[in-house]
């Protein structure tokens, strides 16, 4: 089990039970892993540098939790077959 | 391009005791990349080695998630 912290850039149009869902899916599938989830840092609505896929605002949202390293390679791949979630980028605590 | 920091050259981080740079801060991390984008060399702004190499990463993880941009900040359209 390792450290993470997760960045997820949601897409803006999303409304509050729409986001909600979208981070609940997230927590459902780190804990299908055998994850812990540790806690939101919910950012909000932010104007992106760059164009990701048609939007230029995006609903920034960090999660910390704990997962097995060998995991992530498939969270990622689950991440990216939601098209409500333009950006995830993982990164290894120290 | 405006010439930062010619006067009296010192690690920034050093000087605020900053232990791990963090790829989130994008305000601070503006203040070392150019109009372009474009990581600052630090024999410009001065930074140590070893913040330099920690803010090298910062930069380029900040970049994944669109804190900074890649090209610039006036390449919106084309």
């Amino acid at each position: 089990m390792r450290n993470y912290e997760g960045t997820f850039i949601l897409r803006p149009s999303l409304d509050e039970a729409g986001l909600e869902e979208e981070m609940g899916s997230v927590e459902e599938l780190i804990k299908a892993e055998g994850g812990t989830i540790t806690e939101w840092d919910k950012w909000g609505k932010r104007r992106l540098s760059y164009e990701i896929k048609g939007e230029n605002d995006g609903y920034y949202a960090f999660l910390t939790f704990e997962v097995d390293p060998a995991a992530i390679a498939r969270l990622v791949d689950a991440y990216r077959l939601r098209e409500n979630i333009l950006r995830n980028m993982n990164i290894v605590m120290d | 391009m405006p010439r930062r920091e010619r006067h009296g050259k010192f690690c920034r981080f050093c000087q605020d005791k900053v232990e791990h740079i963090d790829y989130k801060d994008e305000k601070r991390l503006l203040r070392f990349v150019t109009e372009q984008g474009k990581i600052i060399p630090r024999r410009v702004t001065g930074t140590c080695a070893r913040h330099q190499r920690q803010l090298a990463v910062a930069v380029k993880r900040a970049r994944q998630i669109a804190l900074l941009p890649f090209v610039g900040r006036h390449h919106k359209h084309g």
